[in-house]
């Protein structure tokens, strides 16, 4: 009795020893491990409040506007990167490039008529040479109004180029759901073909006539200087090129800006001008937030608790609620790109490059 | 099931402080420093109002008040609206215990949540709340002398050998005992009172009968209990 071992623990006295007993303080242990974890993630990665990058896209040039060859957009419609928002109308552009082409016609009669001209020398120099200046003046001009006929070819089948696109992409949703016959739309897109070719054909013309001029000019300036009067005879005609050049130029630049395309992929925020309203350059068309893969800005602000350290890892939360799929939940900020010493602003706008959520931190 | 854990965690459409990491972190960190209170409050408390109860509410309100006070978000209205809330329950309802009080509040504490269409903070306080209240459960947190059984006795004769073989047998049957009660008699011995902790409660009897069987015990009664009672 008095050396009798003591009996054994049933299992579930066991059980209400360990629950009662130890399992308090591991409990507890675990918890201050787990806050201090989460603890250090919240630091590591403090948040920031953020907003979807919301742009204006404006118009490039002034302008009626035309509805593209999807219709007119709405608010809330999805748009993706490079996607049409709107034209213009290009008429001002065609007729422009028509009173260019007239323009050059009537250059060429005229210089038809100058080449029959002797030009007198006040100077009595020698004949010949001032026979070869006007005939490089001459010349020079000739070559400057093939150059510009090239090019004024060129600008125009741009145009027609954008016509036949956009019939085709008129025609392509259509030819799809079987309303018409695909002979329109190949007929559309063999137009196409040929005026693209005959773009290349024209450019390739127009680098050789553009090394002819500078050629000519070259060999002009030589010579030329002693023979000013060969310069004043044709001045006039020089200058109107001249004048087409910059005209042409000019239509050349609105053709660029007639499409208006959307930078982001996102959805349409808000609309300021529908089709057929005059529109001029810089005028904002519509507004986009930016979607999936689109960019955030946060504001971070400057505490104690966020140090404002070049490369930080921070994480920006958008107000807006997302749906699955949608915009990520966390981002980084780079940064590097906040300005140093800024005493105006408590707070710095940062652009935030939007991971996805399972990517976190990765690059 | 990702639509699913997106909807859960991210279903807040207010405006938000913090994700739900933030909201997981504040919970653990509030029922931390319920805990360490909890604890500071059983070791140091002298007296006979000891309440476990009470002791389990010290671990539970610092986790609804840090949700509480996500919720508010620092809006001036919904605090004032809060202050509303508790004075009609209050006026309507007299609270005895400090743990319906806990719960009055838990209840409060999710309304405001769904009210301010805070719906995952909301979801994830009632899951972080309950899984606190369901820990103190088991843990049977706030007990604070555990034993089970109160065993009375008289020793008379050689008190010296008697005491020795008595411990001898209770640490056979007991994890742990602690003398509650020794009363000396003159002349006929001592009456002592043992709170166990018995290793097996089932077989109790045994220990009786080697009570019984030890010269100089007499009038041994055993009285099994669960941990001492609310105050």
């Amino acid at each position: 009795m008095a050396n009798a071992k003591p009996i054994p623990i049933p299992l579930m006295k066991r059980w209400h020893c360990f629950r009662c007993g130890l399992l308090p303080p591991v409990s507890f242990g675990f918890c201050v491990a787990l806050t201090l974890w989460l603890w250090h993630c919240q630091a590591e990665m403090p948040e920031t409040p953020g907003e979807v990058v919301r742009l204006d896209v404006a118009a490039a040039a002034d302008g009626v506007l035309v509805a593209p060859p999807r219709g007119p957009w709405a608010v809330s419609d999805v748009v993706g990167k490079g996607e049409m928002i709107a034209q213009l109308d290009d008429r001002p552009t065609r007729d422009a490039i028509r009173a260019v082409r007239l323009e050059i016609n009537q250059l060429k009669e005229e210089l038809g008529d100058a080449e029959e001209v002797e030009t007198p020398d006040p100077t009595g120099g020698p004949p010949e040479e001032r026979r070869d200046a006007a005939r490089l003046a001459w010349e020079l001009e000739r070559r400057r109004l093939d150059a510009l006929d090239h090019w004024v070819c060129i600008e125009n089948d741009r145009v027609q180029a954008r016509f036949h696109q956009r019939r085709i992409d008129y025609l392509k949703p259509l030819v799809k759901t079987s309303n018409i016959p695909a002979n329109d739309l190949d007929e559309q897109m063999v137009l196409r073909d040929q005026v693209i070719r005959r773009i290349r054909e024209n450019r390739k013309a127009l680098e050789n006539a553009r090394t002819e001029v500078n050629a000519t000019q070259a060999r002009l300036a030589a010579i030329g200087s002693r023979h000013a009067e060969v310069f004043r005879r044709f001045a006039p005609l020089h200058a109107r090129i001249a004048a087409q050049e910059s005209t042409l130029d000019a239509a050349a630049r609105r053709i660029a800006a007639l499409e208006i395309r959307a930078p982001i992929g996102g959805i349409i925020n808000q609309v300021y001008c529908w089709p057929g309203q005059h529109v001029h350059a810089g005028d904002a068309i519509v507004a986009i937030a930016a979607g999936s893969d689109g960019r955030v800005v946060a504001h971070a602000p400057r505490q104690p608790t966020v140090p404002s350290t070049p490369g930080r890892a921070m994480a920006a939360r958008l107000d807006a609620p997302r749906r699955s799929g949608e915009l990520p939940f966390g981002g980084w900020l780079p940064l590097s790109t906040m300005p140093e010493d800024s005493t105006n602003n408590p707070h710095e706008l940062i652009d935030a490059t939007l991971w996805r959520w399972e990517n976190k931190g990765k690059g | 099931m990702s639509n699913w854990m997106t909807l859960l965690f991210e279903g807040d459409f207010a405006t938000a402080t913090g994700g739900p990491e933030t909201v997981c972190f504040i919970i653990l960190l509030a029922f931390v420093i319920g805990h360490f209170v909890g604890w500071i409050y059983m070791w140091t408390h002298k007296g006979l109002s000891y309440s476990q109860a009470f002791v389990a509410s010290l671990v539970v309100i610092p986790v609804i008040v840090a949700i509480m006070m996500i919720l508010m978000a620092g809006s001036i209205i919904v605090a004032f609206g809060l202050l509303a809330v508790f004075a009609v329950v209050r006026f309507r309802n007299v609270l005895k215990d400090t743990r319906d009080t806990t719960f009055i509040l838990w209840a409060i504490m999710e309304g405001l949540g769904v009210g301010t269409m805070r719906y995952s903070t909301s979801i994830v306080g009632a899951l972080g709340v309950a899984a606190v209240l369901l820990y103190l459960r088991v843990t049977a947190f706030g007990s604070r002398h555990r034993y089970d059984a109160v065993l009375s006795l008289r020793l008379t004769g050689d008190l010296g050998h008697g005491v020795a073989s008595l411990k001898k047998i209770l640490r056979q049957h007991s994890i742990r005992t602690h003398l509650a009660n020794e009363r000396r008699l003159s002349d006929e011995g001592l009456d002592l009172s043992w709170r166990l902790l018995l290793r097996d409660p089932a077989r109790s009897d045994e220990l009786q009968w080697a009570l019984r069987q030890t010269e100089g015990v007499e009038n041994i009664s055993l009285f099994l209990r669960e941990d001492e009672s609310e105050i």
